[in-house]
């Protein structure tokens, strides 16, 4: 056998990385999936200072709910597509009934997703921030809360788009539905974590928690999302 | 990774479907369907529309499971040795696996990738296909024939597998492109691989190897 006639494996972080820039080839042609999310993060929370009032009191007060609200639905709205295209253009086969592992598959999926999906909300969240009057000391840690957050709400989110990707059209109620349950400890802590920093008091307990909750998603979700999508393709 | 069945010599590997039977709802699509595919030959599926050849293929493949019945690949089930097949295994389906999106040679470099092919060839092969003028344009603009193409390119870049289930390779393509299929073929069977198809057009006749027809099956129901 030599190198010659039969390349040797890449590897898993080589396969993981031509995953990741076809992901991202794919998107930078379909600019509307990575930029629907975003957009409709950025319209919610500058709806809020028309509609609530611009009073600084209320604003600063509901601004850590309403910035984390927006996010979470912001995700959840634009996962729903994340298989479909593999799905029906027979790439999710090939990637089944190749000797890879399918849950490298999935984690660079996801991982492209956050790049796309999730990076930019942590990017324009501090000028979000601002309009809604959060003080400024808690800026950091709202950033470092959605970071965290986001990658954890795309790799569960996952695990419903994978389970619903034949569903069609319902599909995205439908994973929403699966999937809000498991979301919401995020958003708790999520939002918690700015709540408290805007108040000057200890973040680390909300942190740690959020830091926890994407070790399980990390390490459990692309499994679980991998099964999903195994059922999924033998449905045909 | 690994099993024992990785040291069998080439010419002896087959793939058997012992009783599929596959339920569609309350019909029952495919009947207790018994075949043997074996080295160095084309094991043609023929049928009408709808009588259950892709079907067939996604379970013979293990793409789908069947309800009941197995398919044993040397012998042994699929279920038993998944890495061990799935790495000898060239499954072109009836969703060819090409992204729109992606350009003829990002589609295959990813296959290439995935599945261990030659990645230096691919450009020699679009060209063979003659579809290398237009390997830099997303696939989704390609016309029908093409995009077969495209899929098809994987039969060359893949020399190493064993096992092909193709599910109608020749729809779509014209003389020049069904000639380069049939020599793919002949060249995988001269390697001692087996082949699994379907197809309503008529094969080159170098191609030797049993035809299964599931409208028979369908008679005897």
């Amino acid at each position: 056998m030599t190198t010659d006639s039969q390349p040797l494996s890449i590897g898993l972080f080589g396969l993981f990385r031509s995953l990741l820039s076809r992901e991202l080839s794919v998107a930078i042609r379909s600019p509307g999936q990575w930029l629907n999310p975003i957009l409709f993060f950025i319209i919610v929370i500058t709806l809020f200072p028309l509609g609530v009032g611009p009073g600084p009191n209320t604003l600063s007060i509901i601004a850590p709910g309403i910035i984390w609200v927006s996010a979470l639905l912001s995700v959840m709205l634009s996962l729903q597509s994340l298989f479909y295209d593999d799905l029906h253009n027979g790439s999710l086969e090939q990637f089944v009934l190749s000797a890879q592992p399918l849950s490298v598959v999935v984690l660079a999926k996801v991982f492209a997703w956050w790049l796309l999906g999730g990076l930019p909300l942590l990017l324009v969240s501090p000028l979000l921030a601002i309009l809604m009057h959060l003080p400024d000391s808690a800026i950091p840690v709202l950033m470092l809360s959605l970071l965290l957050g986001t990658l954890t709400l795309i790799l569960v989110g996952a695990i419903g788009a994978a389970l619903t990707a034949t569903v069609g059209n319902g599909g995205g109620i439908l994973m929403s539905l699966l999937v809000l349950p498991l979301t919401v400890p995020v958003l708790i802590f999520g939002s918690g974590a700015v709540q408290a920093a805007a108040m000057q008091m200890p973040v680390g307990g909300h942190l740690s928690l959020l830091v926890a909750l994407l070790a399980l998603a990390l390490s459990l979700a692309p499994l679980a999302t991998a099964a999903a999508l195994r059922v999924a393709v033998s449905a045909g | 990774m690994t099993t024992d069945t990785t040291n069998n010599d080439a010419g002896f590997e087959s793939l058997e479907a012992l009783d599929i039977t596959v339920w569609r709802g309350d019909t029952l699509l495919l009947d207790r369907i018994k075949l043997q595919a074996k080295a160095g030959e084309v094991t043609q599926i023929a049928g009408a529309n709808g009588s259950g050849k892709t079907t067939l293929l996604r379970v013979l493949c293990g793409a789908a499971l069947a309800d009941e019945g197995e398919v044993l690949w040397c012998g042994v089930p699929l279920s038993k040795q998944r890495d061990t097949f799935n790495e000898r295994l060239l499954h072109i389906g009836h969703r060819p696996g090409v992204h729109a999106q992606l350009t003829a040679v990002e589609n295959l470099q990813l296959a290439c990738k995935m599945g261990n092919g030659v990645i230096s060839e691919i450009d020699s092969v679009l060209n063979a296909l003659a579809i290398l003028p237009i390997a830099d344009i997303p696939a989704g603009h390609l016309s029908a024939g093409q995009q077969r193409r495209v899929a098809l390119a994987r039969l060359a870049l893949m020399p190493h597998t064993r096992c092909w289930v193709l599910d109608e390779p020749l729809t779509a393509l014209d003389q020049q492109g069904r000639d380069w299929v049939a020599n793919q073929l002949q060249a995988h069977s001269e390697r001692g691989g087996v082949t699994v198809l379907t197809t309503h057009q008529p094969l080159s006749k170098n191609l030797s190897g049993p035809i299964y027809s599931l409208d028979d099956w369908v008679d005897a129901k």
